[in-house]
């Protein structure tokens, strides 16, 4: 099992601020050779899956069990933000080697610290016959 | 039962939750459906209509097949697009023989080409998602019904007093059993604030 903790819980930061915190890992299917913790962004939504890695921390050769602390900073974009077709999500991930046991936790990368929303109040799409 | 617009990462029916649903088997098990294709000596074609999990399928196969069968398998989908059809051709060229290619909408493979990768993946092993018969043997037909579509939906986490088994119906009825589509009227629903989040989803007010 992979886990991540994020100091005091902050889930939401501005660019620039620093993004500390602790991945742990133990009982991993597999000894790891490496741990990974990564700042991603990925796109979630309607349409295909975007991802990117903005940043790497490696750890090589790992004990079997293990806690180890990492510090981003946060980029200055793109913001995270959410229309009602596309979101563009920021994450730190943390992957085990070779078994590939990962862990995730969203965050919000933005002005403020408050996820960009595009959508407005708009007409309804229309429907097949059943409605909810 | 119009409420606000819903952020797009909130949406329950958003593509990568829904590719990350197995594929169902609705007959036999995985063990069982491996014996099949090392008769067919790993060629042999997913045939089904539009919308039936053919792509679901041979992407998990590309984690299946090294568990079941011991050898490699390779994803791969012929490109809409076909000027970029060609260099599809040729990665598979280059991969038959060494591996079992998974080969997703395969009725788009130019002519040639198709005759050069039934050649070349004697060797390795060829399966094939085409929506009717396409000259190799069909190892497996995709269908769908609306007890898969609700099944679905349950493990997407809304329950029958949030989605009712007759609305699912009809929307199955709709799209006539193409579960990508039901699916994707679905994500707009949500979307346009139609249809609730499952009430696990809610986020605190």
């Amino acid at each position: 099992m992979i886990s991540i903790q994020l100091e005091n819980d902050q889930q939401a930061f501005q660019p620039g601020d620093t993004i500390a915190g602790t991945a742990s890992w133990q009982d991993l299917s597999k000894p790891p050779e490496r741990v990974e913790v990564r700042l991603i962004w990925f796109t979630r939504g309607k349409g295909d899956l975007d991802v990117g890695i903005h940043e790497t921390r490696t750890l090589a050769h790992p004990a079997e069990s293990g806690r180890e602390p990492f510090r981003f900073v946060a980029p200055d974009e793109p913001y995270s933000f959410s229309g009602k077709l596309i979101s563009l999500v920021w994450a730190i991930e943390a992957i085990a080697f070779p078994s590939q046991e990962a862990a995730q936790v969203e965050i919000v990368v933005a002005p403020e610290g408050k996820e960009i929303l595009l959508h407005r109040g708009d007409a309804l799409s229309t429907a097949p016959s059943s409605s909810f | 039962m119009a409420s606000h617009p819903v952020p797009a990462r909130l949406n329950p029916f958003a593509v990568d939750r829904v590719t990350a649903l197995p594929f169902r088997l609705t007959a036999g098990d995985w063990p069982a459906l491996m014996t099949r294709l090392q008769d067919l000596n790993y060629r042999g074609a997913v045939v089904g209509p539009q919308g039936s999990g053919k792509t679901t399928l041979l992407e998990q196969l590309e984690r299946e097949i090294p568990i079941h069968l011991g050898r490699a398998a390779w994803y791969v989908r012929m490109p809409h697009q076909p000027s970029q059809r060609a260099a599809v051709v040729d990665a598979v060229l280059a991969r038959a023989g060494r591996a079992i290619v998974l080969l997703d909408s395969a009725e788009k493979t130019p002519w040639r080409g198709w005759n050069a990768i039934l050649r070349k993946s004697r060797a390795g092993g060829l399966v094939v998602a085409v929506h009717r018969r396409c000259g190799l043997p069909v190892w497996l037909r995709t269908t769908t019904n609306p007890q898969l579509l609700t099944s679905l939906i349950r493990e997407l986490g809304y329950t029958s007093d949030e989605l009712p088994q007759d609305a699912i119906q009809a929307v199955f009825r709709h799209y006539r059993g193409n579960l990508r589509e039901a699916l994707r009227f679905l994500y707009d629903q949500v979307a346009h604030g139609n249809l609730p989040l499952p009430g696990f989803a809610r986020p605190p007010q």
